[in-house]
C-alpha cells in the first residue's frame, strides 16, 4: 500500500538518518552518492530540531522517495520550501501506475502543493519555493510548473 | 533543495530575504496555476 510515512521532531529517534539510508538506494556515481548521503543525514537531523518536516514515501516497504519541508519566506512572502527531494534511483525518471501515472518526483511536489494549500488555508502562504541543485534539475521542475525567480536560481510555483 | 556543500559540509540555503522590484512584481503579477493546483489537491495521500 502506498504511504507517505511523516517524521517530525515528536517520532524521529536520533537514528533516522541511519534508518532511512538503510532503505534507499543512492546513485550509483560515487561523488553524487556522497552528496545524497550527506543531504540525507543533514535532513533528518534539522526533523529532529524541529526546523524540517520529512515524508517518506513507500510502496509496500519499498522507498520510492523523499520530500522534506518547512516553512520560510521569499523577500516578505510567506512560503513552503522543498528544502530537499530525493528519488530513489531504481524510480528515477519512471512514470508508476501507483502515482497515478506520474514520476515520484512530480507525485511529490503535487504532495507539496497539496500541504501548502492546506497551510494556506490556515495561515496564509503564498508560493512553494525550491533551489535546484543544478541547472539540469531547473529544467525538469520547469516542466513539473515552476518559474524562475532569481539569479540565484530559486523558483516558485503560485499558490 | 535548499541544501548545498561547501568544504565538505553541508550549507544551508534560505531564500532571498531583500527582492528587487522587479522580483517582486513577477511574484505578484504570478498566475496561479489552477489546473495544476486541482490536481495536486483532489488526489488523497495516505500520509501515515
Amino acid at each position: 500500500m502506498l504511504e507517505l510515512k511523516k517524521y517530525t521532531s515528536t517520532n524521529a529517534s536520533y537514528r533516522l538518518g541511519i534508518d532511512v539510508l538503510s532503505t534507499v538506494e543512492l546513485s550509483q556515481d560515487i561523488e553524487q552518492s556522497q552528496r545524497e548521503k550527506y543531504f540525507i543525514k543533514d535532513i533528518c537531523k534539522r526533523v529532529q530540531k524541529p526546523s524540517t518536516v520529512l515524508y517518506h514515501l513507500k510502496d509496500e516497504e519499498v522507498t520510492l522517495g523523499l520530500i522534506a519541508l518547512s516553512v520560510s519566506s521569499i523577500g516578505e512572502f510567506p512560503s513552503l520550501q522543498i528544502d530537499y527531494l530525493f528519488v530513489n534511483r531504481t524510480y528515477r525518471g519512471k512514470p508508476l501506475e501507483i502515482l497515478d501515472d506520474l514520476k515520484t518526483s512530480t507525485y511529490l511536489i503535487e504532495f507539496a502543493i497539496e500541504i501548502a494549500k492546506e497551510i494556506q488555508e490556515i495561515a496564509g502562504l503564498r508560493y512553494l519555493v525550491l533551489l535546484p541543485d543544478n541547472d539540469k534539475l531547473q529544467d525538469v521542475y520547469k516542466s513539473m510548473g515552476f518559474s524562475i525567480l532569481s539569479k540565484e536560481n530559486w523558483l516558485y510555483i503560485k499558490l | 533543495m535548499a541544501l548545498t556543500i561547501k568544504d565538505n559540509k553541508v550549507i544551508y540555503v534560505a531564500p532571498p530575504k531583500k527582492l528587487t522590484e522587479k522580483e517582486k512584481k513577477m511574484l505578484e503579477d504570478a498566475p496561479v496555476n489552477h489546473q495544476l493546483i486541482k490536481r495536486a489537491t483532489s488526489r488523497k495521500y495516505n500520509v501515515v
